[in-house]
């Protein structure tokens, strides 16, 4: 194990997510920031007529769209070895709204490479991005159409949402909210950046011999255990605010839906036969 | 044959994101990834942005950018980025109004990203950010 390695365990000990290598960004799928909240209702209407999520089918894209550029590649003369295989079709759940940020900044400081790294070759390096620009054009996206229908139902969603007394009073009570931890925009990135800011000047000092690796692991660990202990807090006050946003969303969607749900609904009935040529539209055995 | 190790990529796109489109609201104009050293391009979608800090283009190895909601459509946005082969997030952004940082180091500086939505429903189009 490296020093750096050594390093990162010694700061990170209070927090949730540990390792140098193995485990990282492998965070409790309910830990997703909103993840948990009731679908909208296009996704629902979707999940009726396919019996699977739309989430799930999202990522179920994903990983095809992974798998079509790891053959590009070995179609280009090289190997994937299994292990990163595996590693490119484990996908990350979404991060927190609130929290995390110090332990990013050290480990990507700090921390060794993620990934079972070697050095690679340019020619390597550059069959690879080959690919993956090919696979992004290659590889039609089943929800291509109702993404466009859904983008066109929320074009004047900011506008909407800015003049609605639900969003207003919302946006006043998260500002109030964080104003009241001390952070005087009222804005949940200040108090992100803030910390971001205290841990990329104490890395600096430490790097550049200002002060040692204890003092930077001592003040790191502070830090740590100040974002942990806002975290929940922050997260309370970003939800009256995104709560409100998505109810209005909810509403200005099943309007449009309401206005034109047989258009959609074709829509939908096509998104499922692009899936099923796929072979992604399998029931969910797993949920 | 020749052996490789961990790159890929995630390719989806929830709303096709283009140059040149703007990213609602406080998402202003700005260079964003790195398209080759000493070569920032612009990156939205119509619900986030993406752009690069000054500099960072540079062929070092570490790349730092910030990360703006652009809808308010009661989701937060982050990029996914892979990362030495192992697809990493930046923290959520959760603003309209105020961009949150992010950083990285990647040996071999090829970060192909996403601009995604904490709801997990979807992320922009593939990205690949090279050369800082």
């Amino acid at each position: 194990m490296s020093t750096a390695c050594v390093v990162v365990i010694g700061v990170l000990m209070a927090l949730p997510v540990s390792g140098c290598r193995a485990g990282l960004e492998r965070r409790d799928p309910d830990s997703g920031a909103l993840g948990g909240d009731s679908a909208m209702p296009a996704e629902s209407m979707v999940e009726a007529l396919v019996g699977v999520s739309m989430g799930e089918l999202r990522r179920r894209v994903d990983v095809a769209r992974i798998q079509v550029a790891i053959e590009c590649v070995e179609q280009r003369g090289f190997v994937l070895p299994e292990s990163a295989v595996d590693a490119l079709e484990t996908l990350p759940s979404p991060p927190p709204i609130f929290g995390g940020n110090v332990d990013a900044i050290v480990r990507s400081r700090l921390g060794e490479p993620a990934g079972s790294v070697a050095v690679l070759s340019s020619d390597e390096d550059a069959a690879i991005q080959q690919c993956l620009v090919s696979t992004g054009t290659s590889f039609a996206d089943p929800f291509g159409e109702l993404d466009d229908w859904l983008d066109r139902a929320m074009e004047d969603l900011n506008a909407r949402v800015a003049a609605d007394q639900r969003f207003v009073r919302a946006a006043e009570a998260e500002r109030s909210c964080i104003r009241d931890l001390g952070y005087p925009t009222g804005d949940s990135a200040q108090v992100a950046n803030a910390l971001m800011s205290d841990a990329n000047r104490l890395i600096d000092e430490f790097q550049s011999n200002a002060i040692s690796r204890s003092a930077m692991e001592q003040q790191l660990g502070g830090l740590v255990a100040q974002e942990n202990a806002l975290a929940p807090k922050v997260g309370a006050c970003l939800k009256i605010r995104l709560d409100v946003e998505r109810e209005i969303s909810r509403e200005v969607q099943q309007s449009a839906i309401d206005r034109n749900g047989a258009a959609l609904e074709e829509i939908v009935k096509e998104v499922r036969v692009r899936l099923h040529d796929l072979g992604l539209d399998t029931p969910n055995t797993t949920n | 044959m020749n052996r490789i190790t961990g790159r890929g990529m995630m390719l989806m796109a929830i709303i096709t994101a283009a140059a040149g489109l703007t990213a609602g609201a406080g998402a202003g104009t700005a260079s964003a990834y790195c398209n080759g050293a000493g070569n920032p391009v612009y990156w939205s979608t119509a619900w986030a942005a993406e752009t690069a800090a000054s500099g960072t283009c540079d062929g070092l190895n570490d790349y730092n950018g910030k990360v703006i909601d652009g809808a308010s459509d009661g989701t937060c946005v982050y990029v996914r980025y892979l990362k030495d082969g192992v697809w990493t997030n930046s923290p959520a952004a959760c603003s309209l109004s105020i961009w949150t940082n992010y950083g990285f180091s990647d040996a071999n500086s090829y970060s192909p990203s996403n601009l995604c939505k904490s709801s997990g429903a979807g992320c922009s189009s593939q990205y690949g950010n090279t050369g800082f």
